[in-house]
Parts: structure tokens; C-alpha cells; sequence
């Protein structure tokens, strides 16, 4: 089987399954379980989106809550100031991270490993910064109030569509020449490029994807929240999640990251009940075990010791 | 802006880039060794300055001479940290050990912050200022800048002058040839990474003598000191210094003309500017794979 196969009909058959089975949870779930169900499909969006482009080409980048928070804030504002409607408005949230990482991605890309990890933990930080202290757009510190939502029922739905558009588009790409080319940039970028890769369109590319989807996903997150503060939607946390998420599961996989969202939403739910303190702590620790011990991921890891049939539905 | 003042701002940078100037050579250090960035470098600076500002405020004793005795404990801290993870990752993919010191980066500041709380601190222990003539040198700047002096001067002397520092010198030169030649690159790396948090605490002491901090502060002061290297040249002692003055005066004078918030911007954007146009750094001297 060539690399580049991602999801086989089996793991056709799965996605759909789950797919089907995460639509019904409005119609049978608890509030509690709707709000957790959402909440898991936020963050495996996420984690896919930072997959694109920190799983794919390597490119890891420990300031993706910038989009996130870029987007919630805008769809925010256009929310309250100009009174869109929250769908549109997610959309735009959206857009205006694709556009935002697009420069950003021209310029960081070149930077090579720590050097551009670093340069997005600072971007993050810097636009965590700005929103705080442009107050006469953004309201500063004390964030922005949106106005109460009467049901989850739409948003959840709009959330599922968004994760699994991201989950398709990742399908898609590792199925064609593009993530093929993308995993050649990761293995050896200098040789992707000799081979006539044009390296710098698909980083950018790769980048610009995983910017617009948590941007939706902010701007959803923002609209079910009701209430967004820079510390909130800029926090580390955030961009800490997605890198968690996706190294658990497994990075540059199809599954990982929504295997790694899955589980690792359980326990940080579990925690954030008993023991918030130290919520950030265990995450911490999960990704030094996870470098340490597993430094490929569950997906591969299973998939390494399971049945053939088993690494087929996991893309390997 | 009239001349005093210039000076005057001058002078408050050259004292804060000295503080930088001793963070960053431990970074760069690091980086020299085992072409490592330690992310975890700003919170091992926090959790050195918060240990001495705690037991400042037990004991009461002069901050410097707690600081005395945290650093063998902060030493340890770094070899324990390197011996026990960063070794165990450093021959595999190239970004490992980056994202694993994140998640020790991730652990320390938030254990820090469920000991700590989130409030700011400082280390009020030296106070006032020397004048000369309109000038005026605030004591624990003056103070924090001469004990970075020696630092720096015992660092250098080690590195040049020891038998272990030609043998750090070696593994950042030649990993391989220093390897054949029977040098012990995992202890070596250990002790870099050992020496490196000792400077990281020294330096968030001395900077706490002046500046607020708070265990949430790590990430701004991995920043600070990942762009003084960056102006510097990567794994260049001397280039650090020059890069520490570089930043800190930058900071001095965009703190005065546009206010401290748009210098942050102002110093991130030098950063990235350094790296796309002189990604040796202004001083680098060596080929390095930016």
C-alpha cells in the first residue's frame, strides 16, 4: 500500500459510522453530554488543523491559538458591533485567520524547527498582548459578552460539519500528490525542493488550512461560550491541546489526532472536575511521557503490532 | 527627547542588558552544545527567582547570598532534567527534544503557579539610587548588573580556561571528532544543561532585585532571551553580550518613546527581522541551519 493511501474503506466505513453516530447525540444526549460532545469535536477540529500543517510537514508551531483566538474575536465583534448572524460571522472569524496567516506564513516558514516553533509561540503571545490593550475595538481585558444562545443544537451541528470537513480535507490530502509532497518536506526539505517540490507555495498552503478552521472553530467556541477574553481565546492552553492531542494520537496520521482529541478530552474532563489545579500539569507531563515513550503516537504504535486489516482502517 | 535623558534611558539599558546578556548565554550554551533550544529556559529562570524571593521572605538574609546557595540546587535541576529526558530524545527527530522541554516548560510554570499563585513579585531588598551629576543608577540595577559582570567573567574563564570547558568547546565544534577523541558527550551536554539553568535562576534573581515576575512570566522571558541570541548568533558567547545590549537598549528606548506595551511589539519585530535578513545573527560567526 503507498503512503499516500489515508483512509481505505474501512476507515471509510469508520468515519462514517462515527459521523452518523456523533449526529444523533443531539437527539438522545444529555445537556452535559451535548456540551462534552461539542467540546471534544472543538478540540479534535483543532488537533486536526494543527495537524495539517505541524503533523504534515514538520513545521511544528506552538502558537496556533493565534488563530483560534483571532478568529473568535473577530466573529465576536462582528457579532455584537455590526449584529451578523453567529454563521457568517464564525465563517468570517474564519477567513480573517486564513488572511492573517497568510503573511505570517510567508515570512515564519522559512524559519527551519525550533526557530519557527518559537517565532508562533511569540506571535501568539504578541496578539494575546494586542487584543488586551486595544480597547477601544476589542474592549481590552474584560473581553467581549455575546448574547446568550437559546439552543446547542445548531452549533453543535455547524461544529461536527466543520471537524469533519477538516477531517475529509486531511483525507484528501494524504490520498494526493500534495501529501506526499508535504511529508517530503518534513523528511528532507532540501531534497523535496531539488526534486522540483515548490516547497514554499505548499507550506504556505498547508499553513493558510490550518489557520481558517480554528479560526471557525474560535468564533463557534466564542458564539457557545457567550463570553471571550483575551486570556481565554489566546491562551497557551489552547495551542498546548492541539500539540498534546495530535502527538498522542499520532502526528502526520489521519486518526491521531482524533484518536488523541477523544481520549484526551476525557481526561481533562475528569480532571477539570476533580482537580483543576493541575489539569495543565498532567497535560504537560502526558506530552513529555508521549516524546519519551511514544514518540510516534498510539495510532502507530497499534498500528505497528495490529492485524493488517486493523492498519488499513488507520491509514498506515 | 533632551541629551539627559538619552543618557539616562542609555543607562538603564546597559544595566538591564547585563541581566539579559547572563539568561541568554545559558541558552546559547545549550543551543552550542546540542543544537537544542531550551524552551523550558524562561520558567527554569522564574523557578530560580521565585525560590530565592520565597526564602528572602522567610529568612530575610540577603538575596544574593540565598542565591549563593540555590544555584548548586538549580545546577542539579538541569543535569536531573537532562539525564533523566532531554538525553533519552536528543538522537531522534530533530524537533523531540524542542517539544518535549515545551512540556517541561508546560509542568514547571504551572506547578509554579499552583505553589505561587498568579500575583507578581519582586525582591525588595536593595533600594534607592546612586546620583552622578543628573544621573541617576538605581542601587539594585547597579547591584544585579555587577553580579551578571561576574558571572559572565566565571563563564567565560570556565569556558576558555578548564579542562571541561575545552571539552564543551570541542562538542559544539566538532560533535563527532570530540566524540572520537574519547570526550563524554552526554556528560558534557548534562553539565551545559546544568550550567544553563544556573544562569537562567541567577539571572530571574537579579532581575527580580528590580523587575515584577510571576510564574506566568517564562514565555516572555524565553523570548527575550531567544532574541538576544538570535541578534547575537546562535551558540556565540561574545555575540550574546553585544545581542543582550542590542535588545535591552531597543527595550530601553522603545519603552520611552512608545510605552511599555507597543515594545514588546517593537522588540518581537526586530527579532523576526533579524532572523530573515541575518539569520547568523548580527555578529554570528559560524554557519548555522536557521
Amino acid at each position: 500500500m503507498s503512503p499516500g493511501a489515508s483512509l481505505s474503506r474501512t476507515g471509510l466505513a469508520a468515519a462514517l459510522t462515527l459521523l452518523a453516530g456523533l449526529a444523533t447525540v443531539p437527539f438522545w444526549g444529555t445537556g452535559y453530554g451535548i456540551a462534552f460532545s461539542l467540546l471534544l469535536l472543538v478540540s479534535a477540529g483543532l488537533a486536526l488543523s494543527w495537524n495539517l500543517i505541524s503533523g504534515l510537514t514538520g513545521y511544528v508551531s506552538f502558537g496556533h491559538a493565534a488563530f483560534f483566538g483571532s478568529g473568535a474575536y473577530a466573529a465576536a465583534l462582528l457579532i455584537t458591533d455590526l449584529h451578523w448572524h453567529w454563521l457568517p460571522a464564525s465563517f468570517a472569524g474564519g477567513c480573517l485567520a486564513a488572511a492573517l496567516a497568510l503573511p505570517v506564513g510567508a515570512i515564519l516558514l522559512r524559519l527551519k524547527g525550533a526557530f519557527f516553533a518559537v517565532s508562533m509561540l511569540g506571535l501568539a503571545e504578541i496578539l494575546r498582548y494586542l487584543t488586551g490593550q486595544w480597547s477601544s475595538l476589542t474592549g481590552g481585558g474584560k473581553g467581549v459578552y455575546l448574547p446568550p444562545v437559546n439552543t446547542l443544537t445548531a452549533v453543535y451541528f455547524v461544529i461536527l460539519g466543520v471537524t469533519a470537513t477538516v477531517f475529509a480535507v486531511t483525507s484528501y490530502i494524504l490520498r494526493h500528490p500534495m501529501g506526499v509532497k508535504l511529508r517530503a518536506i518534513r523528511d528532507d526539505e532540501v531534497a523535496a525542493r531539488c526534486l522540483g517540490v515548490d516547497t514554499t507555495r505548499l507550506k504556505v498552503l498547508a499553513f493558510v488550512l490550518s489557520a481558517f478552521f480554528p479560526g471557525v472553530l474560535g468564533g463557534l467556541y466564542g458564539w457557545y461560550v457567550t463570553y471571550i477574553e483575551p486570556d481565554s481565546v489566546f491562551n497557551a492552553g489552547i495551542s498546548l491541546n492541539m500539540l498534546v492531542m495530535t502527538f498522542f494520537g499520532g502526528a502526520g496520521t489521519l486518526w491521531g489526532p482524533v484518536v488523541g482529541a477523544a481520549l484526551l478530552e476525557v481526561v481533562k474532563e475528569y480532571l477539570w472536575a476533580t482537580l483543576p489545579s493541575v489539569y495543565m500539569i498532567i497535560f504537560g507531563v502526558l506530552l513529555v511521557l508521549n516524546i519519551v515513550v511514544l514518540p510516534k503516537g498510539l495510532v502507530v504504535w497499534l498500528g505497528a503490532r495490529g492485524r493488517p486489516a486493523v492498519r488499513e482502517a488507520a491509514g498506515l | 527627547m533632551d541629551f539627559v535623558t538619552a543618557v539616562q534611558v542609555t543607562i538603564d539599558g546597559l544595566l538591564l542588558g547585563g541581566v539579559y546578556a547572563v539568561v541568554a548565554v545559558g541558552l546559547s550554551l545549550v543551543f552550542g552544545v546540542m543544537r537544542v533550544v531550551n524552551l523550558a529556559h524562561g520558567d527554569l529562570m522564574v523557578l530560580g527567582g521565585l525560590a530565592v524571593a520565597g526564602l528572602f521572605t522567610v529568612t530575610g538574609i540577603n538575596p544574593l547570598v540565598i542565591l549563593v546557595f540555590v544555584l548548586p540546587a538549580t545546577f542539579a535541576v538541569g543535569m536531573l532534567l537532562h539525564g533523566g529526558l532531554v538525553e533519552r530524545v536528543i538522537r531522534g527527530p530533530e524537533l523531540a527534544p524542542a517539544v518535549l522541554l515545551y512540556g517541561v516548560s508546560v509542568i514547571l510554570s504551572n506547578s509554579m503557579l499552583a505553589v505561587a499563585g498568579p500575583e507578581y513579585r519582586n525582591i525588595r531588598y536593595f533600594n534607592g539610587s546612586l546620583l552622578l551629576g543628573p544621573f541617576a543608577f538605581s542601587k539594585p540595577r547597579v547591584i544585579a548588573f555587577l553580579a551578571c559582570v561576574v558571572l559572565s567573567a566565571v563563564t567565560i574563564l570556565l569556558l576558555q580556561r578548564t579542562r571541561f570547558g575545552r571539552f564543551l568547546r570541542a562538542t559544539a565544534q566538532a560533535p563527532a571528532l570530540a566524540d572520537a577523541i574519547g570526550i563524554d558527550g552526554r556528560r558534557v551536554r548534562q553539565y551545559a544543561m546544568g550550567l544553563a539553568a544556573g544562569l537562567a535562576a541567577a539571572g530571574g534573581t537579579l532581575l527580580m532585585l528590580s523587575y515584577p515576575i510571576s510564574p506566568n512570566s517564562g514565555p516572555t522571558f524565553l523570548l527575550r532571551a531567544f532574541a538576544v541570541v538570535v541578534i547575537g548568533g546562535l551558540g556565540s558567547v561574545g555575540g550574546a553580550f553585544v545581542g543582550a545590549l542590542v535588545l535591552a537598549l531597543t527595550q530601553s528606548f522603545a519603552t520611552y518613546f512608545v510605552g511599555a506595551q507597543s515594545a514588546e511589539i517593537t522588540i518581537y519585530l526586530l527579532f523576526i527581522l533579524v532572523l530573515l535578513l541575518r539569520p547568523r545573527g548580527l555578529f554570528g560567526e559560524k554557519e548555522v541551519n536557521v
